[in-house]
């Protein structure tokens, strides 16, 4: 089923959009949260990229790493959170947010891998846990360490 | 007992300046006025009060003062004062970091176990107060959420809410839900079954309210039924 732009921004522009609801448009509305991360207005970009999470397909990957390669980081802030609504976690995006420069990207990386528990991340968990220039991330992230396999 | 400053006591209510005396002689209070006085007179302005507790982790863009001007004037419009307890400033505190980035899930239902930790600081707060927590980030996904747990009135507000949804979320801790019929939010705002350009609980983001919104009859008996709200 076709979806519109309409439709997407019926669910988007709201205080408190519902993405559940929102997620049944499914993947076909994954170019469109692309065009609208692409077309960089902040708070649009952050939610098609929390929906693009929401409807959790493969292509849901591409808008989250539009979305991580943007300057701004409440956009990379949303594709950070919205990993943990990923049923796989893609490695490659989540290595780049952990060491994203801003800490609130590197806080909601952290999150979903606690979420996810992947096997090979425990090295990079342990570096942000010793070397993080934020006390508490250095915590939180020790705390990580300690979970992942 | 300490008295709260003017600001906080919510006894100004207006859009510009507004005299005390002019307050205070519609109050029907004597002068030579004591600002004591003033601050202690039952009833004044309204004979209706809540009690908002504010605790920042991250100071949102547009002010807290600002937000609660906007406030003021919408549920004055409800004979509700709206009194500020307390203000905390919680920024910068390690102890908040994860929950100044703070997972409200799909803000409906159940608070997550993010809201719970948070709703769980309550320096100062008695019972049926309301707490607001101003936060960096709900995953950048929502303006506001008023998911709270049972018995801990309160709402989330993320820094970059404009300036109506402070009043909004405590909208919805008092019981208005989103107006009725339902708004399109993708058509442009003020057109037919486009989002409200007027009603404080639009659904649609509230960035399409022009001026300051308002609340009908029955938005108003629902605000007053709430057990938060209170004589004063």
């Amino acid at each position: 089923m076709e979806v519109t732009m309409e439709q997407v921004l019926g669910h988007l522009n709201r205080t408190e959009p519902d993405y559940e609801q929102a997620a049944r448009l499914g993947p076909e509305a994954l170019p469109l949260l692309l065009r609208l991360v692409q077309e960089g207005d902040p708070r649009l970009a952050s939610r098609a990229t929390w929906l693009a999470g929401f409807i959790n397909a493969g292509q849901s990957v591409s808008v989250l790493e539009e979305a991580a390669r943007t300057s701004d980081s409440v956009v990379r802030i949303a594709a950070a959170g919205s990993l943990r609504h990923l049923s796989e976690l893609p490695a490659p995006l989540a290595n780049d947010l952990l060491s994203d420069q801003d800490s609130g990207v590197r806080l909601w990386t952290l999150k979903a891998l606690e979420t996810h528990l992947p096997g090979d991340f425990k090295p990079q968990v342990e570096r942000i846990a010793a070397n993080d220039p934020k006390e508490e991330l250095r915590e939180i992230a020790g705390g990580v360490a300690n979970q992942l396999p | 007992m300490q008295l709260p400053s003017l600001l906080d006591s919510g006894r100004i209510v207006g859009p510009g300046p507004v005299s005390i005396k002019q307050i205070a002689r519609r109050c029907n209070l004597q002068f030579p006025l004591s600002l004591r006085a003033f601050l202690r007179a039952p009833g004044c302005p309204f004979s209706r009060c809540i009690r908002i507790h504010i605790k920042v982790l991250t100071n949102p863009t547009v002010t807290v003062d600002a937000m609660l001007r906007v406030m003021r004037q919408i549920y004055g419009t409800a004979g509700i004062r709206v009194e500020v307890v307390s203000r905390e400033d919680l920024t910068g505190i390690p102890n908040f970091t994860a929950l100044n980035n703070l997972d409200v899930g799909t803000c409906d239902g159940s608070p997550t176990s993010e809201q719970t930790a948070l709703f769980q600081n309550r320096n100062n707060v008695g019972t049926g107060d309301i707490v607001v927590y101003f936060v960096q980030t709900m995953g950048a996904s929502f303006d506001g959420c008023a998911i709270h747990p049972t018995g801990q009135d309160g709402a989330a507000i993320d820094q970059m809410a404009v300036g109506s949804v402070l009043a909004h979320e405590v909208g919805h801790v008092l019981g208005l839900r989103h107006i009725t019929p339902s708004e399109d939010c993708s058509k442009a705002p003020g057109t037919s079954g486009g989002p409200s350009t007027t009603r404080l609980m639009s659904a649609c983001w509230l960035g399409n309210l022009v001026g300051i919104p308002v609340i009908d009859a029955s938005e108003i008996n629902t605000m007053t039924g709430s057990s938060l709200v209170r004589a004063c």
